[in-house]
């Protein structure tokens, strides 16, 4: 056998203030002992590096600040056998040198909190001789770097992209990578962060259904959205469960969002009822003070009365004697029913 | 009285109240410490157990620090808008925005999905977004889609293609330059590029809804206005899906005038509508689908 000429690999930018190794390939040679790597300025030829390195690997590593940046080059390689018999130099590989492109995300820091369940992650780009970038990808991961969604490759230029359904307080783990056009890739590497939010949540169901005639499917959603005022505002709460009406003169009201007509059922959980007085009304519309049109529930001596007022004419029904007797921090269920002209009421003492 | 437990308990209890106060808009509360307080529509049951919303809700209060007594907790958030989404039962996290709708309070909210496969699997959301684009937590539900024959549609029209109904041979677009070297036995075939893509044509019957509900007799008048609606709808140069109840889905352009044959032995009162299409993107790429107008949002 003899040395073959060695086929030098091609060459992506790299950055001229890194070591670099350059590859070949020697087929049906002698074994290769040394290798010749000599690069030359592309604009006017002028030698810039010729140096013989003694390696069986099929690889020259080109020391750091060798050549300088934003500089295109020519290189070719020879090889040496044991004799030190010098190979025909391979083919001739035009490159260029550029700064290392840095990618971060600019609208994200590590372990930031997420306040959003979608968001949308915008990417910042900078190299130094204005490399262009090709393309990006941005992954998202668990806190495991199981890979949950990608953007997939985007050649846009925009540099982001937006992931949803993020869920709330869960961590993730975000990584970006760029392709410039000369081929240098970027990463952001793995980006902590987590999301936390306050979620406004629908507890109407969310209907869905298929129209086989049309095509189509029917999204269909009903959100009530009620907010009662009151005296004081805001409310005194106890434990954040329970409202504190005793208080003369405190109140909460609901007047929006609900219109009642027909039959009903009406459910009420309190405690410590003042002793013959009302403790829930529910109005009718052409109610006012001169002419009453109006149903209360009163607390009176361990019985519920429901008093039906049409103008002058009243009638009530009330509700057998709540046992055990009610103590004041007793919690005391109260239903009312009306049917047509009906009406049922019933009470229960869930004690303590 | 209805039978419950005061049932005779008092002298009144077997009366009828005849007073009707009217619709019932404003409740007030007081007197007391109001733990929980329900409202619903008929007559439910009367268990002391406390439950969620339901269907038969007008008001749930719960007083969790709050005065919310509606289905929705906007505490200290203003919804804006509410976003309808969906995605592929079996992909994790690639939600489509269909639609962004502005929110109005208690008001119900119907939408309809063109865009669906036959034979796929959805999941659907309900999004409540403030005006700073804050999503809150997806409301969801899942449905197999299904339907009875082909359509074209776009994201808010919908033409059935049922009758006579007859689909051209589709082609696979992938072009192979063949190269015959004088030296060589066998040529050299060179794919270069990416183009990948199917083009086919269809012919159908296409009827008025009129025609189609009476079953025999053909309303012709309807007849030329709906065919010519079709027709405008098949020439305003926007992207479509043509979907059908095989599974099959494109997106597509029609990429030749459409014609129209009438039957002759009607008098020309029905006609065949011929179309052919060239697939334009992929209708599972959630930038084809926005990019052609046929949803909303990128997000």
């Amino acid at each position: 056998m003899s040395l073959s000429t060695p086929i030098l690999q091609n060459v992506i930018s790299f950055d001229s203030g890194f070591d670099h190794n350059f590859t070949f390939v020697s087929i049906d040679s002698d074994q290769v002992i040394k290798n010749r790597l000599v690069i030359q300025l592309a604009s006017d030829n002028t030698e810039i590096y010729n140096e013989i390195i003694t390696t069986f690997q099929y690889i020259h590593a080109l020391p750091e600040n060798t050549l300088s940046n934003n500089q295109s080059y020519i290189a070719y390689l020879s090889t040496f056998n044991s004799n030190n018999d010098e190979s025909l130099s391979s083919n001739i590989v035009l490159f260029s040198c550029y700064t290392n492109p840095i990618i971060t995300f600019s609208n994200l820091n590590p372990d930031q909190i997420i306040n959003n369940s979608s968001y949308e992650f915008e990417l910042s780009y900078t190299q130094n001789e204005g490399e262009e970038v090709e393309s990006y990808q941005i992954n998202l991961y668990d806190i495991n770097n199981e890979q949950i969604s990608t953007s997939s490759i985007l050649y846009d230029g925009l540099l982001k992209h937006t992931f949803s359904g993020l869920l709330d307080n869960l961590g993730y783990k975000i990584k970006a990578e760029i392709v410039t056009d000369h081929g240098m890739i970027a990463t952001t590497g793995y980006i902590n962060f987590t999301v936390n939010y306050t979620t406004p949540i629908i507890a109407s169901a969310l209907i869905l259904e298929n129209l086989p005639n049309s095509g189509k499917i029917k999204i269909s959603t009903n959100i009530i959205n009620i907010i009662g005022t009151s005296n004081p505002s805001p409310s005194t709460y106890i434990d954040n469960e329970i409202v504190n009406l005793t208080q003369s003169g405190d109140y909460v009201q609901f007047d929006n969002g609900f219109n009642l007509n027909g039959d009903f059922t009406l459910k009420l959980w309190g405690l410590n009822f003042s002793n013959e007085e009302i403790f829930c009304t529910l109005y009718g519309e052409n109610d006012t003070e001169a002419t009453k049109y109006r149903i209360e529930l009163q607390y009176f001596y361990d019985q519920i009365f429901v008093n039906i007022i049409v103008g002058d004419l009243k009638y009530h029904i009330y509700s057998e004697n709540i046992s055990p007797t009610p103590l004041s921090t007793d919690l005391i269920y109260i239903c009312l029913q009306r049917s047509g002209y009906f009406y049922n009421i019933i009470t229960e003492n869930f004690g303590t | 009285m209805i039978i419950g437990y005061n049932f005779l308990s008092d002298e009144d209890s077997i009366n009828p109240m005849y007073l009707d106060i009217g619709n019932i808009k404003k409740i007030k509360l007081t007197n007391a410490l109001i733990d929980e307080f329900s409202l619903l529509t008929g007559i439910q049951n009367t268990t002391s157990i406390k439950s969620e919303w339901s269907a038969y809700n007008l008001l749930l209060a719960k007083f969790q620090g709050n005065l919310n007594a509606g289905n929705v907790d906007f505490t200290n958030l203003t919804v804006a808008t509410l976003k309808i989404k969906r995605r592929n039962i079996e992909e994790l996290n690639n939600w489509y925005t269909l639609k962004q709708l502005n929110y109005v309070a208690n008001q119900s909210d119907e939408y309809f999905d063109n865009l669906n496969v036959y034979g796929q699997e959805y999941e659907y959301a309900i999004v409540p977004t403030t005006s700073s684009d804050i999503e809150g937590e997806y409301i969801t539900n899942s449905i197999l889609s299904e339907f009875n024959s082909a359509f074209i549609c776009e994201k808010d029209v919908s033409y059935k293609l049922l009758y006579d109904m007859n689909y051209d041979d589709t082609t696979r677009i992938k072009p192979v330059a063949v190269f015959q070297p004088i030296g060589n036995k066998f040529p050299i075939t060179v794919r270069n590029g990416l183009i990948n893509y199917d083009q086919g044509g269809l012919k159908a019957l296409v009827l008025s809804q009129e025609t189609e509900d009476s079953y025999s007799e053909i309303n012709r008048i309807k007849e030329v206005s709906h065919r010519k609606t079709i027709l405008d709808f098949l020439t305003n140069g926007n992207t479509k899906i043509l979907k059908d109840f095989n599974g099959n889905a494109w997106m597509i352009q029609i990429s030749d005038n459409p014609q129209v044959s009438y039957v002759n032995d009607l008098s020309q009162a029905l006609a065949n509508i011929n179309i052919k299409w060239v697939e334009i993107g992929d209708i599972t790429s959630k930038n084809d689908l926005y990019y052609e107008n046929l949803i909303e949002r990128l997000d």
